[in-house]
């Protein structure tokens, strides 16, 4: 089953890939962002770890030095706000990621739309007159959605939200 | 739609428990947890309506492009003849880009929802650790309560954005709910009245009694009468526009008189039973229609219940069986949409064996012939005399050859009733008769004569006055 399945991906990624070439910008943007989501992830987990620790009263720590330097209750405030801002921090990320993912899904199906709206009208009037309607407008109309399923896996994971 | 309403429900009642949990550990700390979430909820909620107006264009724009891709479908042979390929595929894409654009921006608005949930759920977080924390250290809350605390917190927050994801699906689904709702609201014009009474059959005479219909308020009909005895054959003629069509759907009713009556042997034809009046028509479209299936089943439309002999029958009556026979699977074989073309002469002898099975008293037959060249034209016109044979039968023809059966022909100009005699007779007094018969010759003048246009013995064409006015033609028979 699963190289049936393969077989049936490959067919078309390889048709994809130059669409995904021509979009290296907005797969960049999507890494980049993917990469500053998870990095605010991490950053909140690290500033709740010493941000409990100090309102816990646990030696050592970012906490105190900052504590040290600028007073107890200012670092308090400080570590606090640093925790607000790499929430909002990441969450703008997965926005960015969000309508990053939009667009890459434009440019993949808007492109294999007009390679089959291209294509179908390159081909002999017999091609229609034999065809259903109904099966041609469903391949350009649906049929391209469902490569959002076979080369978009990933997309399930990240537009299902992981707060940090 | 129904999911996210379904994902809705889940979500809620996950996010109850872990709330009773975090109460249950300290009341006053899930007030500080939560406390930030109202302030949420405001800018959620113009997100959402921002997400339900931009379904409204997300549907519109996904219309168009459907419509767009319908339309080279349907049109592909001008686009090839024009060698507009190009062009229609430019304008597809560019409503292609709409649509996706649309998409884009309702992804835009509904992910800002997340940042303003996501930003408060880090305010609540911040608050409960200095909360928590103060607490711990006061000793009025112990470890093991901060941590368990701290797991229902966080855990309350994947149902809360997942809550605020069904949100959004559901707004999104808001233009198509109400596309629903409205065509769900719509009532038919043509209904039953209360008792409508049963038409056993065929009425013996038909009567249009001052007759008026106007379509979106531009009147097509204006004060027509007429009668027509059964068995009888009505020509109606005149220039595009004239209501020929309407007068058509009157009859059958597919639409009721804006004002005036149809009767059916003297009773209006509304206190009927709509499916009995139905079933007393058959009915031969200018433009043959198949249904994507079999031969067969395609001509037993015309009566379910029918025999394949009775169907084979109904193919021979209307020119068609041996043609039928020379296909791959015969009577089999599947035409329409899904399957085999066959030539417009043979779907509309298809369309009259289906006219034949049904063997209904009254016929209407609109432009049944116009669309065919001559040599399919005279089989099937050969297979339509003898479906008319012994019906009521009103033929709608700009080919006034075709109506030689016809015993009075009616003449329509902007919807009046300029004339109603035989062939001979109009061709004396209606002026605008004799120009459409003359055009005619002049464009055609072999296949018909004057002496095509046989009047029936008994119909002396007195019966009418034609002066190309707008006076009401009538006459009984």
């Amino acid at each position: 089953m699963a190289l049936v399945g393969a077989a049936h991906v490959r067919l078309p990624l390889a048709r994809l890939a130059p669409l995904f070439r021509s979009q290296k910008l907005l797969l960049a943007r999507f890494i980049v962002t993917a990469l500053g989501r998870a990095g605010a992830s991490l950053a909140v987990i690290l500033l709740v770890r010493n941000f409990l620790g100090a309102a816990l009263g646990e030696p050592g720590g970012w906490f105190e030095d900052i504590g040290t330097a600028l007073g107890g209750p200012t670092a308090l405030w400080i570590i606090a706000g640093l925790v607000v801002f790499a929430y909002v921090v990441g969450s703008l990320f997965n926005y960015d990621n969000q309508v990053v993912q939009q667009r890459i899904i434009k440019v993949i199906e808007l492109g294999m739309m007009e390679r089959l709206i291209r294509h179908m009208l390159s081909l002999s009037v017999t091609f229609f007159d034999r065809q259903s309607h109904g099966d041609l407008i469903q391949a350009i109309r649906q049929d391209v959605t469902k490569f959002r399923g076979c080369c978009w896996p990933w997309r399930d994971c990240s537009l299902r939200r992981h707060s940090p | 739609m129904l999911l996210a309403l379904a994902g809705l429900f889940l979500e809620t009642t996950l996010a109850l428990a872990l709330l009773i949990s975090a109460v249950k550990i300290s009341a006053a700390l899930t007030l500080w947890a939560l406390i930030v979430l109202p302030a949420a909820l405001f800018p959620i909620y113009l997100v959402a309506r921002q997400i339900l107006a931009r379904s409204y264009r997300v549907r519109r724009t996904g219309y168009v492009l459907f419509n767009m891709i319908l339309q080279i479908l349907q049109g592909i042979r001008v686009i090839k003849a024009y060698q507009g390929g190009d062009r229609e595929a430019q304008d597809a894409v560019e409503k292609g880009r709409r649509f996706f654009d649309e998409l884009i921006e309702m992804t835009r608005v509904s992910a800002l929802a997340q940042v303003v949930l996501e930003s408060m759920a880090g305010l609540g977080i911040v608050a409960v650790i200095v909360v928590g924390g103060f607490q711990v250290r006061q000793g009025t809350l112990g470890w093991p309560a901060l941590l368990a605390f701290f797991m229902a917190i966080r855990a309350l927050h994947g149902p809360l954005y997942n809550m605020n994801t069904h949100y959004v699906e559901i707004q999104a689904s808001g233009a198509s709910a109400d596309r629903i709702a409205q065509l769900l609201d719509m009532r038919p014009d043509v209904v039953d009245r209360p008792h409508a009474l049963p038409l056993a059959a065929g009425p013996r005479r038909i009567v249009f009694e001052h007759v008026v219909f106007a379509y979106d308020e531009r009147p097509v009909l204006r004060d027509l009468s007429l009668e027509v005895a059964s068995g009888e054959t009505v020509g109606i003629v005149g220039p595009s526009g004239a209501g020929k069509t309407s007068l058509l759907n009157l009859i059958v009713r597919f639409y009721d008189p804006t004002s005036g009556r149809i009767l059916f042997d003297g009773r209006d034809v509304r206190d009927y039973r709509l499916a009995d009046v139905y079933d007393k028509f058959a009915i031969v479209t200018q433009t043959p229609f198949l249904f994507a299936t079999s031969v067969l089943e395609n001509i037993r439309v015309g009566r379910p219940a029918a025999s394949t002999v009775e169907v084979e029958a109904a193919a021979r009556a209307a020119e068609i069986h041996e043609e039928i026979l020379g296909l791959p699977e015969g009577y089999d074989t599947q035409v329409g949409l899904a399957g085999r073309t066959l030539s417009t002469g043979q779907a509309q002898r298809i369309n009259v064996a289906r006219a034949i099975l049904k063997n209904a008293p009254l016929l209407l037959l609109d432009e049944a012939t116009s669309s065919l060249d001559s040599l399919s034209e005279a089989k099937v016109q050969r297979a339509i005399d003898r479906l008319v044979e012994g019906r009521t039968t009103f033929i709608v023809a700009h080919r006034l050859s075709t109506l030689r059966g016809a015993s009075r022909i009616l003449v329509l100009e902007s919807g009046r009733a300029i004339g109603l005699a035989s062939h001979e007779a109009l061709l004396r007094e209606c002026s605008l008769y004799r120009r459409m018969w003359e055009t005619q010759l002049l464009a055609d003048p072999a296949p018909t004569s004057s002496r095509d246009v046989a009047a029936r013995p008994g119909h002396d064409g007195q019966g009418d006055r034609c002066v190309g006015s707008d006076a009401p033609g009538t006459g009984g028979v």
